[in-house]
């Protein structure tokens, strides 16, 4: 297990920066706004402990957890899936916040169903993709994906959580573009989706609210626009450098979330632009890592596992900068490993835990030919045909 | 031909990460134009929200009288809300404040727990003590903030000149409404930084600018004189039973006022402002706001007027037969038998109407109305005081010969009291109209002078000459007349009386004004002192009744304040007023019989009613009295 670190001692480290370093913006972020609600300046922090140490335990799981055996185990992977999305709903075991039925507590434990089901549809399609990689030409043989993928994002949508909705949705296309899927089926997938925009708008009239409040934020600096403006607030005061750790304004109340959705606009405001770009370069490098990984994976099921898994720390990255940047329209997703939720920290985790296991594959496969040595291969004009 | 290789796997899978790394770059650019570009414009906005003003209330100044002493002074008090989104206790706050405050539970429990609002008003003006109990008990939630309460240390005394305040601290009504801008103070500020509650935040920085307490304004009052006035009023209501009293002592050689007083009156540190009528009628200060017809008391002016023109000379001899008749029009004296012969001071002495009829005449119109213009009648005179009556004077072109008679003794011409003590005492001080003032000095609370006011003659009304011989002549009233009720043995004082009866629609009902202006010292006043009662009802009305023996409190009441020893022989004066006369019984005479057996025995007499038989006589005969009392005849 140590060489499994030792060799991927860049990603392993800067993954655990990026969850200590989201410790501490977690801690300046809620301190003020935790000792205000629960008389515990620590309250966010010490819940986020425990999501690491759990986070660490499903980590060290997955690392010893040969992938290989996720392809007898996709449908029960998306059987818990499914059930975990639904079980939101039964009254009792699901938990509503903020109008929205997005935790279920068992024991005391509560877990957002979504932070799991979209790893579950990712496991899914890696392992389906494996077994069919040359079907995904044929509309047909990219159905089962989107039919997983739909009845996923229908259930999430549901409680509601467009946020999430998108993010697998994302993912999905991602997944179906490494899959190999044409572009013209790209387009009839593209189309029902842009359908669906306004439908949405209609189910929940919020939306719209929230649609033109991103357009013009200041238009009703009390409502819709109240979040994003805060938002704005701090990372326009933060200015090149910030204004010094643990110095925000604004986390005395003015942002809503900003231990959790909003903890990059606290970065912001603190470490400045500076800070903000080293952040997302960190990312950059772990996403970057995990690409690499998928690349240099053994077989096609860990490269599309090590796909899925990179593209969803990216395309949550993405999701949420342009959130807190006003970008898009405000929605709620955490940034992986940094913003505060227990269940999100825990999940990526075992994420990482699962790429460095398909890193364990690499040096089976040393030999066989990979992109990057194609593209040497290809400055010397010789042309070689893929061993497959 | 399609190929899905692992090798265009790789292809693509490296093709969205170049998309994924470009939509980084699209939001490293989007920051770089809120953090850098906007920068300065967001953290502009975002500083308004981050800060809170809290108003700092400035203490509104202290008003003192002219040694010093305190008359209206401010303390603070606190009002007390509670901010229920902060409330973590809500059964021991509620419990603490109804019980400190003296509050119902369930009411103030209703107040703590509703978060609809963000704050609720528990109490306005909380002691200072309680409010100490309850920043002692520190309970989150509860807000206190500190105010000022104004505080008369003197309660009833100066009402209507001191006026007070509203709930909030700013001047309704007299000298707290007049010197308002140099009594409120300005504002300070706090300036904190402050969650988005407005919750201070701890340990932050904050900006105080402080406020700059009001500036004391010191009056010519002298709160020991005002307390002899407000006395003296205060016997003369229990005893004459007027609607309203009025009193004015003034300083003849500066316009300094320093004693004035109206009953009814309140407690200025309670006033009735659930009664707004009485609220309104008694906060009026009816020495400045209010006008009357000053009957005889005038006629110490028309004198001086008439000496000074050279009309008459106080030695010139007049008979009076009881009336005059001008423009066939018959002008009764009070004394309907008549005067007979005397001289011009008799006629002051007796207030003989008919003299004052003369003397009107003599001097016309024009000069009449010359000399009221100095006297400062028909305009104010611009005393510091708001809402100073001008007096009502009759057209100069429509006043007849008839009213311009009736003006000589005081009737068809109205003047508020200050009007007509400050003309007194220019007629006594050597001819200056000085512009009467209540406020002497401002200083701010570092003890800088503000602003001081120096006496102002307004107009020169009379010689110096005519003036001491005015004042002769007032002093003789006093000792030979029924002004005689306001003689101290030992002292000089002058004065005369005025009783003067009410026209309502245009008929004369039997409803009067009573009163006295006189000066201590005589030949030298230094104070000089109005003492008005409005329809009495006691039974008495006459002004020597009803008015003088009240002066004359407030004369032995300075006397004795001041120390002063006196400057006649005691022993010789108070023979004057030795008790060693009988009154004979004066029933069924005729008034000329009563009135020659009272002079033959040196009493002094006042007729009510207009018949020629004494009805009634107060006092009842065989009574003892001094020399020179009044007996009332009824006829």
């Amino acid at each position: 297990m140590l060489k499994v670190f030792k060799k991927n001692w860049l990603l392993v480290s800067l993954v655990f920066l990026l969850i200590t370093l989201g410790m501490v913006f977690i801690y300046s972020a809620s301190s003020y706004s935790a000792a205000v609600r629960y008389n515990d300046s620590f309250y966010f922090v010490k819940k986020q402990l425990v999501g690491f140490l759990m986070g660490l335990v499903v980590m060290l799981f997955f690392i010893n957890f040969n992938y290989h055996k996720f392809l007898k185990l996709k449908w029960a992977v998306v059987a818990v899936s499914l059930i975990l999305l639904v079980l939101v709903f039964i009254p009792g075991l699901g938990k509503s916040n903020y109008g929205a039925n997005r935790w279920i507590t068992i024991g005391g434990f509560s877990l957002q169903s979504s932070e799991v089901a979209k790893f579950g549809f990712v496991i899914f399609s890696a392992c389906y993709l494996s077994k069919n990689y040359q079907k995904t030409k044929t509309f047909w043989g990219v159905v089962p994906i989107m039919a997983v993928g739909g009845v996923i994002c229908l259930l999430i949508l549901l409680e509601p959580n467009l946020s999430v909705t998108l993010c697998v949705g994302m993912v999905m296309l991602i997944m179906l573009v490494v899959g190999g899927m044409r572009a013209k089926h790209f387009l009839i997938i593209l189309i029902p989706i842009a359908c669906l925009v306004p439908i949405l708008i209609i189910m929940e009239p919020y939306r719209l609210q929230r649609l033109v409040a991103f357009i013009d934020p200041w238009a009703s600096p009390k409502e819709e626009g109240f979040q994003l403006i805060q938002s704005l607030y701090a990372l326009g005061s933060g200015g090149l450098f910030g204004v010094g750790l643990f110095n925000s304004r604004q986390k005395y109340l003015f942002l809503p979330f900003s231990e959790s959705d909003f903890i990059f606009s606290i970065i912001g405001e603190e470490l400045g632009f500076v800070g903000c770009v080293l952040v997302i370069t960190i990312y950059a490098v772990v996403i970057w890592k995990g690409v690499k990984i998928a690349i240099n994976a053994s077989d096609r099921l860990g490269c599309y596992l090590a796909s899925g898994i990179t593209s969803i720390i990216a395309v949550q990255l993405l999701i949420n900068i342009a959130v807190v940047t006003g970008s898009i329209p405000p929605t709620g997703i955490p940034l992986p490993f940094m913003s505060a939720g227990g269940t999100s920290l825990m999940v990526f985790m075992g994420a990482v835990g699962i790429l460095l296991n398909i890193s364990k594959g690499e040096e089976q496969n040393l030999n066989r030919v990979n992109v990057f040595k194609k593209l040497k291969v290809k400055q010397n004009k010789k042309v070689l045909k893929g061993a497959n | 031909m399609y190929n899905n290789s692992i090798y265009s796997l790789q292809k693509r899978l490296l093709a969205v990460f170049l998309l994924i790394i470009s939509i980084f770059f699209a939001l490293i650019i989007r920051l770089f134009v809120l953090q850098i570009v906007k920068s300065n414009w967001l953290t502009a906005k975002a500083a308004s929200q981050w800060t809170r003003d809290l108003p700092i209330n400035a203490k509104r100044g202290t008003i003192t009288d002219t040694n010093g002493a305190t008359l209206a002074e401010s303390y603070s008090s606190y009002d007390v809300y509670v901010r229920a989104s902060m409330v973590t206790e809500p059964v021991k706050v509620a419990k603490l404040l109804s019980q400190v405050i003296g509050l119902n539970y369930e009411d103030t429990f209703k107040k703590v727990t509703n978060t609809t609002v963000s704050e609720s008003l528990i109490k306005l003006q909380l002691d200072n003590t309680l409010a100490q109990k309850l920043i002692s008990a520190n309970l989150k939630g509860i807000m206190l903030s500190e105010n000022n309460k104004r505080y008369y240390p003197y309660g009833d005394l100066l009402t209507q000149v001191l006026g007070f305040t509203t709930i909030d601290n700013v001047g309704q009504a007299g000298i707290e409404l007049y010197a308002e801008k140099y009594l409120q103070g300005v504002k300070g500020y706090a300036l904190e930084e402050s969650d988005v509650n407005g919750v201070k935040i701890d340990n932050s920085l904050s900006t105080y600018i402080p406020a700059v307490d009001g500036c004391n304004v010191k009056l010519t009052i002298d709160v020991n004189i005002q307390q002899i006035v407000e006395n003296a009023l205060q016997v003369l209501c229990e005893e004459q039973k007027p609607k309203t009293a009025t009193a004015i002592v003034m300083n003849p050689n500066t316009g300094e006022i320093v004693a004035m007083s109206s009953k009814p009156s309140f407690d200025l540190n309670n006033p009735p402002r659930n009664n707004v009528s009485e609220l309104l009628s008694s906060v009026k200060n009816l020495s400045v706001v209010d006008v009357y017809e000053p009957g005889s008391t005038f006629k110490v002016l028309t004198t001086a007027t008439a000496i000074e023109e050279g009309v008459t000379t106080p030695t010139e001899g007049f008979y009076d037969p009881g009336y005059r008749i001008v423009d066939g029009e018959k002008i009764k004296c009070w004394k309907l038998i008549g005067h007979g012969q005397q001289t011009m001071t008799d006629g002051l002495c007796n207030s003989c109407n008919s003299v004052f009829v003369d003397l009107a005449l003599r001097l016309g119109t024009n000069t009449m109305y010359e000399y009221f213009e100095k006297y400062g009648f028909g305009n104010t005179l611009g005393v510091d005081f708001l809402g100073e009556a001008s007096g009502i004077l009759m057209n100069k072109q429509s006043a007849k010969k008839v009213d311009l008679a009736r003006m000589g003794f005081g009737q068809a011409v109205a003047v508020s009291p200050l009007q007509l003590i400050s003309a007194i005492c220019s007629v006594l001080n050597g001819g200056k109209l000085y512009k009467p003032f209540f406020i002497s000095e401002i200083t701010d609370v570092n003890n800088n002078l503000v602003a001081r006011t120096t006496p102002t003659v307004l107009n020169k009304t009379i010689s110096e000459q005519t003036s001491a011989t005015i004042r002769e002549m007032l002093e003789a009233v006093v000792t030979k007349s029924n002004a005689i009720n306001a003689f101290i043995p030992g002292y000089r004082v002058s004065g005369k009386t005025g009783t003067s009866q009410k026209y309502e629609n245009g008929k004369i009902v039997p409803k009067y004004v009573s009163s006295f202006v006189g000066a201590y010292p005589a030949n030298n006043p230094e104070y000089v002192v109005l003492v008005i009662a409005d329809e009495p009802s006691s039974g008495n009305y006459f002004g020597s009744v009803v008015a003088t023996p009240y002066a004359k409190l407030i004369f032995e009441g300075i006397i004795n304040y001041k120390q002063d020893a006196p400057t006649e022989d005691v022993e010789a004066d108070k023979l004057k007023l030795e008790k060693n006369i009988q009154v004979p019984n004066l029933v069924g005479l005729s008034l000329t019989e009563a009135v020659s057996k009272l002079s033959a025995l040196g009493l002094q007499y006042e007729v009510a009613g207009e018949g020629e038989i004494v009805l009634e006589q107060t006092p009842p005969p065989q009574t003892h009295v001094f020399k020179n009392s009044i007996v009332i005849l009824t006829t």
